[in-house]
């Protein structure tokens, strides 16, 4: 007998300590299998990644020495700073193009839901579509030899079919931009509109009462409360852009050096020793996406520090 | 305000059906109804919410405005007591000195100084509600509309808000139109009441008038009136003919007017001359204990009755045999 219980008291006691213990890590241990899975591949092979992109025994100057980070002082020139440029460039204007599109549309699917079922259906095909799918697609209808053109040369738009625009492997990108916001703007409609759909139901009438438009509802009550998902969305996609190889592969290779095509033909086209580049070529790439990440999430805390919620 | 022959149809259903009613200046109207009577909508079409299907709105002087209060404070999360507050002179283009000087001044009407730059979580429920009004009132609207606004919050702070807002009402002067299921809040701030059915208004009066005389049993039986029985049962107890005009043939009785009465205080000893009277027995069937006393059923052949006791030293015993002595007067008739 201790603490005024017997001994079957205690174990009882001992019992419900350990189950509420358990409890309180609940949440943790709920994603614990998630997590170790994420971080079995994530930290090995980041690690690796990062070695090999460093310093390598392979390589060794002419003095004889081991030159660390050999593969990153090759970066070091204008025409790699250009490919960051282009790369960063387009995904940022892929991101941000995907996330205002995708937007309005997600607002207008909401507003008309009841009566426009169908058009939801359509904007969540090309979600199933793979990339290199999308960019053959895109080819087949935007090229100066394709149906496009030849519709515009039918209807006598244009006299020859070299006049029609260079949208494919074209100087600005703008074939790029099209395929990746194909893709791209269904994932932010599919991501948003339940949100979307739920603020118009929960904020318009109220907004209405205090004499508020539909367009002042949307631009100072649903946008602010939808912020944090919809920029997280939107990075989202710059990160994937900003990494994705196939679309710049079949529609722009000729025309810009985007870092993911360099980095592949590095890593399948010049033998082992020059996979450090290509290695050192994508940590670049993470760690641009990593800031952009980590502003990003700077920016969200501070939005909430003095307390603001949305939800 | 008023509404002319005013019908809202939502999906074709009906659920305002020819509706008129003026609301004064100044006045507190108080709407009461079942679930589903029409009310919310209603105010939502007096607000510009929901569209007419036809009948007109019209003010007396020409074009009138209103704030819309709910159930539940809906404050927008993202923005600050003064930036919820302004919200309304933002909407109309107000510059944004001149609209947080305001809204900062109005806080103290809504007694809530310093409380300015905190987020709506972090305000009580009270606090909350009391935004909302103010978020409304800052647009000094001719009428207010408020959709049971503090149903939600518990009675002692819904007592202390409802009192405020009266205050505030009569200091500013606005109109009020006030959806309640509350008979006790009806009755506390209401100039009229109008009750209304399937959206239709079933009748209109000051609080006593509604009370006192309803203008049908189904009115009668949504005010949660007590002892409601047919002239032929009141005249079985009173065992003779009662002086009515034939339309009212039915009466109720407050609980209080019943009175439970001993063997010998029933006899007429004090010469005063009593008017008429019935003693009718029974036994208690329930004992619900109350502020003032006790509320019995009291069980008398067929028939339930409701009596009040005062006072708590006496407590009354489950099948106890009582007499209970009814004034006539004290019966109020109506319409089946």
């Amino acid at each position: 007998m201790s603490n005024g219980l017997n001994e079957d008291g205690l174990k009882m006691w001992e019992k419900n300590r350990l189950r509420v213990q358990l409890n309180s890590y609940k949440g943790l241990l709920g994603i614990l299998p998630a997590l170790l899975f994420m971080l079995f591949f994530f930290i090995g092979g980041s690690f690796h990644a990062l070695c090999l992109s460093i310093g390598s025994s392979h390589q060794i100057s002419l003095l004889g020495e081991e030159d660390l980070l050999w593969a990153y002082k090759e970066l070091m020139n204008p025409s790699f700073f250009q490919s960051v440029a282009v790369s960063v460039g387009i995904a940022a204007a892929v991101a941000v193009l995907s996330g205002i599109i995708g937007l309005l549309t997600a607002i207008f699917l909401a507003t008309k839901s009841a009566r426009w079922k169908w058009l939801h259906i359509i904007f969540q095909l090309p979600i199933g579509i793979p990339h290199l799918l999308a960019a053959y697609l895109l080819i087949q209808v935007f090229m100066q030899s394709g149906w496009y053109s030849r519709i515009a040369y039918y209807f006598g738009w244009i006299d020859k079919l070299e006049e029609f625009p260079v949208l494919v492997h074209d100087e600005w990108g703008i074939g790029v931009l099209l395929a990746y916001m194909w893709k791209e703007v269904p994932f932010i409609v599919l991501l948003i509109y339940p949100f979307i759909l739920k603020l118009i139901s929960d904020w318009r009438d109220q907004a209405r009462a205090l004499g508020s438009t539909f367009s002042q509802t949307v631009r100072w009550v649903i946008i602010p409360i939808l912020l944090p998902m919809w920029v997280g969305g939107m990075w989202v996609v710059f990160a994937f852009t900003l990494g994705a190889y196939e679309i710049p592969a079949l529609i722009a290779s000729t025309s810009f050096r985007s870092i993911p095509v360099e980095a592949f033909h590095e890593y399948s086209q010049f033998g082992l020793e020059r996979q450090p580049i290509a290695i050192a070529m994508n940590v670049v790439l993470a760690v641009i996406s990593l800031l952009v990440g980590s502003l990003l999430i700077y920016m969200q805390m501070d939005w909430y520090k003095r307390g603001r919620r949305v939800w | 305000m008023h509404l002319d022959q005013v019908t809202i149809k939502i999906h074709q259903d009906s659920i305002i059906n020819s509706l008129s009613l003026s609301i004064h200046p100044g006045e507190i109207f108080v709407l009461m109804g079942p679930s589903g009577s029409g009310k919310t909508t209603l105010l939502k079409g007096i607000a510009g919410l929901l569209s007419l299907t036809s009948g007109r709105i019209s003010w007396e002087n020409g074009i009138g405005t209103t704030g819309l209060v709910f159930q539940e404070p809906r404050l927008f999360p993202h923005l600050t007591v003064l930036e919820n507050i302004a919200f309304g002179l933002r909407v109309q283009g107000v510059a944004t000195k001149e609209r947080r000087l305001q809204a900062g001044n109005f806080l103290k009407s809504l007694q809530l100084e310093n409380l300015g730059n905190r987020y709506p979580h972090q305000l009580s429920g009270g606090q909350q509600q009391r935004v909302s009004l103010g978020r409304a009132l800052i647009l000094n609207p001719d009428l207010l509309l408020l959709d049971e606004p503090f149903a939600s919050l518990d009675t002692s702070l819904r007592e202390d808000l409802i009192s405020w807002l009266y205050q505030l009402q009569r200091r500013l002067g606005f109109s009020i139109l006030w959806v309640t299921h509350y008979i006790d809040e009806a009755l506390s701030i209401a100039d009229r009441i109008g009750i209304i059915f399937e959206g239709k208004l079933q009748q209109i009066g000051n609080p006593s008038e509604i009370f006192q005389q309803p203008d049908s049993e189904k009115i009668a039986h949504f005010l949660s009136l007590p002892n409601r029985f047919s002239k032929q049962q009141w005249q079985n107890w009173f065992q003779r003919d009662l002086p009515l005009p034939q339309t009212l043939n039915r009466g109720w009785i407050d609980s209080n007017h019943l009175q439970i009465i001993d063997e010998e205080s029933q006899l007429p000893s004090n010469g005063i001359k009593e008017g008429l009277y019935s003693i009718i027995s029974g036994f208690i069937m329930k004992v619900k204990p109350n502020r003032e006393g006790y509320t019995l059923t009291i069980q008398s052949n067929s028939e339930t009755l409701e009596v009040s006791t005062i006072g708590w030293s006496k407590v009354p015993a489950l099948q106890e045999s009582i007499k209970i002595k009814i004034m006539f007067e004290h019966i109020y008739w109506y319409s089946e």
